[in-house]
């Protein structure tokens, strides 16, 4: 909406302001788009006797007062004409000494400050305090694909030589944006033991997994890298094992062995811990984009919510196989679903399923008297989800490294191989809810608003 | 227990005036809940039982199930309960379990008070 507000097509300049939700991290400020004010030609956006067109003090104000009601920062918007190229002109950077000291004040402190776009360019001037002001490094706009925008287009450089082949497809600047991702997978069995080869072997340069799970003998087969001594053979003499603390490997451990083995130079954190602790999603706020790829609804409400609170991407991906009830395959299909803050939810499409969140808020010890029909295990096998895992992945290189010039709209694909003879795909179109109370009102808040996690610690095993 | 969690107990209390509601903090933002006496028709003998259920911290969106009562309630023509009734223990006690899941369940309507009414009415149906 703010593109085209700004690029209408008149080659003139337009105004608008940008209320966003202010994250400290590690990597520094994250500034996160929550409120859009569009200012009219010739009523708040109007010919300045300094500059060329200015907002009007009484939009200003306005703005700000919105801004400061929901503790957010306020970021003045106008353009320049050019392409990738743009920067503030002497004028807007007087007006903004002279201003946003005085706006802080307002905001409670809150930054303020201003970004100018050209068409493929942003550049930022952000006051967090009266005394400290900050340039912006770049700004990335959410949709199908991440478009990262600087204020000047970044000089690559050369790429190591072992990525040469897929340099001559991403080029040496998109090797360098891999390198510098931060990407978490949540759940590193079957589907998410593949994507992390996947990310390490790319280049991706931070790589967190999060799983509270360990190797069993029924799960092994399906996990990349797992090894037969992962599983402690001498396990099975049990009040042995016991007595020495032996366990099977926690998974997370064989997937930053493979990652380690893939690309030393990745950076990871291995997290034992289940997403639905405040320790454990603390970390994941700050990434560039998320695979989730458990199996549990807690997990699916909790990214779905960090996806659209944190405007942070995220590729859901799974594979099932239904049967009836007399064991005959019915379908069999790979899934990947591409959740775009604000616009695509899993809550939206029902696929959080409330009684399940019920299910899984009990004790395992009152789940397995409450269930009166015996669990017997899904099947699950690896081809498919491989088949999930790489078409994730792909969306996620094409998304951020934008490689294709597609339309925007969105589209969750579901891979049929009940007959790998005749494979074919289904397209769905997910649907978004207007009021929706995660996409909609979560859409930006970052920390004004508490997510979905538990107020105690699990216990892992 | 998260303020949402708190209201669902409130608003219990508002509605059960007559009876005696209970709660007790899990220490994950959620608490099992007891409503004691609910009143059952004469389809049950006793007519009157205590209601438990656990109220899990992702609620609103969470439904609340199952729920469970005295596994003392029998049918008073002497018939097996029939389907979605069955005998467990819920915190280690023994109890009747009530399995009425919400399909499509609205957080905005989908309330806990609205649960355990729709429950009752449920059982008193069968």
């Amino acid at each position: 909406m703010l593109t085209s507000h700004l690029f209408p097509g008149d080659e003139d300049e337009h105004g608008a302001v940008v209320g966003a939700a202010v994250l400290e991290t590690s990597r520094g400020y994250r500034l996160l788009g929550r409120r859009l004010f569009l200012a009219e030609d010739g009523i708040d956006y109007v010919p300045s006797q300094h500059g060329y067109r200015m907002l009007t003090p009484e939009f200003v104000l306005r703005c700000t007062l919105a801004c400061s009601e929901e503790g957010l920062a306020y970021l003045a918007v106008h353009n320049h004409l050019g392409d990738d190229k743009v920067s503030f002109s002497d004028t807007d950077m007087e007006s903004h000494r002279k201003g946003y000291p005085a706006l802080i004040d307002i905001l409670d402190g809150a930054p303020a400050g201003a970004l100018v776009f050209a068409r493929r360019a942003v550049a930022g001037d952000v006051w967090v305090s009266a005394d400290r002001q900050l340039e912006l490094d770049y700004a990335v706009i959410a949709g199908r694909s991440q478009r990262q925008r600087y204020p000047s287009p970044r000089k690559p450089v050369g790429a190591d030589a072992q990525y040469d082949r897929q340099v001559r497809l991403f080029g040496d600047r998109g090797q360098e944006i891999l390198a510098a991702q931060k990407v978490a997978i949540v759940g590193v069995g079957g589907a998410g033991s593949l994507i992390n080869e996947h990310l390490a072997r790319l280049g991706v340069g931070h790589i967190i997994a999060v799983d509270d799970d360990r190797l069993d003998g029924t799960n092994s087969p399906r996990i990349v890298g797992a090894r037969v001594s992962d599983l402690r053979p001498w396990y099975r003499f049990r009040p042995l094992a016991r007595l020495l603390g032996w366990q099977p490997s926690p998974k997370v451990s064989i997937a930053k062995r493979v990652a380690r083995e893939a690309n030393p130079g990745t950076r990871y954190e291995a997290i034992m811990g289940n997403v639905v602790d405040q320790r454990v999603v603390k970390r994941l706020l700050d990434c560039d984009a998320i695979f989730l790829a458990a199996d549990s609804m807690q997990a699916r409400l909790v990214v779905n919510a960090i996806c659209h609170q944190y405007l942070i991407p995220t590729w859901q991906v799974g594979a099932k196989v239904d049967s009836d009830p007399a064991g005959g395959i019915q379908d069999v299909f790979s899934v990947v679903r591409q959740l775009v803050p604000g616009k695509t939810c899993l809550w939206c499409n029902g696929l959080i399923n409330s009684t399940r969140l019920a299910e899984e808020a009990a004790s395992a010890q009152q789940r397995d008297a409450q269930r009166y029909v015996d669990d017997v295990p899904a099947p699950s096998v690896i081809t498919l989800n491989a088949v999930a895992s790489a078409h994730a992945v792909d969306q996620y290189l094409f998304s951020t490294l934008e490689l294709q010039d597609t339309p925007e709209d969105i589209h969750w694909l579901k891979y049929r191989s009940a007959d790998p003879y005749q494979p074919y795909v289904t397209v769905e179109v997910p649907r978004s809810d207007s009021g929706c109370s995660e996409c909609q009102r979560r859409m930006g808040a970052g920390d004004l608003m508490s997510l979905p996690v538990r107020a105690t610690e699990s216990v892992l095993r | 227990m998260t303020p949402q969690v708190e209201q669902a107990v409130e608003e219990l209390r508002n509605c059960f005036r007559g009876s005696e509601v209970i709660s007790k903090d899990i220490g994950d933002g959620g608490a099992f809940v007891t409503i004691d006496p609910v009143h059952l028709c004469s389809v049950y003998t006793p007519r009157e039982t205590w209601m438990k259920f656990q109220i899990g911290f992702h609620y609103p969106k969470a439904d609340i199930y199952p729920l469970f009562i005295s596994c003392d309630v029998k049918r008073s023509d002497g018939q097996p309960y029939g389907e979605g009734i069955v005998r467990t223990t819920f915190n280690g006690e023994p109890a009747l379990q009530i399995s009425r899941s919400s399909n499509h369940l609205n957080p905005d309507i989908d309330t806990a008070v609205l649960k355990v009414t729709k429950v009752i009415q449920w059982l008193n149906e069968q």
